[in-house]
């Protein structure tokens, strides 16, 4: 069914293309400004990354959301689905935007924060479709941006290091931070109405009350 | 209908809007956390406020203020709101003004405590700031929010206040970059930044007078949809603050 629904280009008619316009956009209008000045590649790719998550805090709005609740295919699968189409496409993004700095070496650990921030901006999103809320993409950017902000102010654990000798302990926050944001995400994913859920060979999910 | 209620309607749910809490919330955190290497004196809490408001603010005031005025539009209500006997202009006036007054005030009391410290404890000139850089706070706050109503207003597309935010902020560092003062996050206010900076340009109350021409520039094209009453209206207030911004940089 994900496949049908990709090949038949359902998927991505569904999904709000402005905001990762906006962010491609952006990415490539912050590029030509730096005009390949790679004095702070870090601090360059940061705000790629920054600006690649931004635009994609949007993937969650669907303003169908509310019909298809009564589909059988589940929700985590549906949220995936535009998850994993707005993954492609930061993806996509990012790896043009290191091999355009040739910032392999620091790819991995600036990878982890971009992982991180997308954890924590669809975790948001995906906590403000469960309680409701249509288009939570809105309150993705300052969500994101104060997140930023409070992780950044901690002197004792900094997070935001250049490469040296505290670049592998702030990844390893960073790792954390995506740990728990990925766990918020996956929480917020369950179907509120299912406790107990089979799923069969077609990927459709029969439901039945949880135990008593 | 007199403008009254609903200007204050507007500031009501500007006021309950969870992002604009997110303010206190940052900078209490931020302020806890901060290894104050001078201890927290007096010159750290007046650097606080300025911060408060010259960064943090209008950060979140921005996108609270796109909420508040996109709520209409996300909600579905506009055609409900078209047959109601207060025409889009005035409620559009309402909104901008519920909006920005309260946010004037809140830069206005800033400001207030900001000379208070000064009086009470004497701060360093390198860092205290004259009474036209203190006046030009409630401006950068309200500001923040018209641009959000501006952005809720004229791009009403899933992202827009993206747009403006990324164009406020990052779009800043290309004209600002070419400043001696180099790349300063609070570049809206001339105030003579910390960290041992040059100053930035602009002779202070004429800074304040560019600001709220600034602000008028966003109220006015957020309100008029019409191009001749934007032109007749819009062209005016831009050109004067256009002057009023080149001037400032020609004085001392």
């Amino acid at each position: 069914m994900a496949w049908a629904l990709v090949r038949s280009g359902h998927l991505v008619r569904s999904l709000r293309l402005a905001p990762f316009a906006t962010g491609a956009a952006a990415v490539a209008a912050f590029l030509a400004v730096r005009r390949g000045d790679t004095r702070d590649v870090v601090g360059d790719l940061r705000v790629v990354g920054l600006l690649l998550a931004l635009g994609s805090g949007y993937a969650l709005d669907d303003a169908a959301a509310v019909t298809l609740h009564a589909s059988p295919y589940p929700l985590a699968r549906r949220t995936g689905l535009r998850l994993g189409a707005a993954t492609a496409f930061v993806v996509a993004v990012w790896v043009a935007v290191l091999a355009r700095y040739h910032g392999w070496d620091l790819g991995l650990g600036l990878t982890v924060e971009l992982a991180a921030a997308l954890a924590v901006t669809w975790a948001v999103a995906a906590w403000g479709r469960r309680h409701g809320f249509d288009q939570p993409g809105l309150a993705t950017t300052p969500a994101l941006l104060a997140a930023l902000l409070l992780a950044a102010s901690v002197p004792r654990a900094p997070m935001l290091v250049g490469p040296g000798p505290g670049w592998a302990a702030a990844h390893l926050r960073w790792s954390g931070v995506l740990v728990v944001a990925a766990g918020a995400l996956m929480v917020a994913l369950r179907d509120p109405a299912a406790r107990h859920c089979r799923t069969s060979g077609g990927g459709v999910v029969t439901c039945g009350p949880g135990p008593r | 209908m007199t403008a009254v209620p609903l200007i204050g309607r507007e500031a009501r749910r500007l006021t309950r809007n969870p992002v604009l809490w997110l303010v206190p919330v940052v900078v209490a955190v931020t302020s806890a956390l901060d290894e104050a290497s001078d201890g927290r004196n007096a010159t750290y809490w007046y650097g606080t406020i300025f911060t408060a408001v010259a960064f943090f603010g209008p950060i979140f005031v921005l996108f609270a203020a796109n909420l508040v005025a996109s709520a209409a539009r996300r909600a579905r209500a506009e055609e409900i709101l078209a047959v109601t006997p207060t025409a889009e202009t005035r409620r559009t006036w309402a909104m901008c003004l519920g909006i920005a007054l309260p946010l004037c005030a809140v830069g206005a009391v800033a400001a207030g405590a900001m000379a208070l410290v000064d009086a009470f404890a004497p701060i360093a000139a390198t860092d205290a700031q004259t009474a036209g850089e203190l006046a030009q706070l409630p401006f950068i706050l309200a500001g923040a929010g018209l641009l959000g109503v501006l952005a809720a207003r004229r791009l009403r597309f899933a992202g827009g206040v993206v747009i403006a935010f990324v164009l406020a902020t990052l779009g800043g560092l290309v004209p600002f970059g070419k400043f001696a003062a180099g790349l300063w996050w609070m570049w809206w206010s001339t105030a003579t930044p910390f960290e041992g900076r040059a100053a930035v340009p602009g002779e202070p109350w004429l800074h304040v007078v560019y600001l709220a021409g600034l602000c008028a520039c966003a109220a006015v094209a957020a309100v008029y949809r019409d191009r001749r009453r934007l032109l007749l209206v819009g062209a005016p207030t831009l050109v004067a603050t256009l002057a009023v911004g080149w001037l400032q940089l020609q004085l001392p």
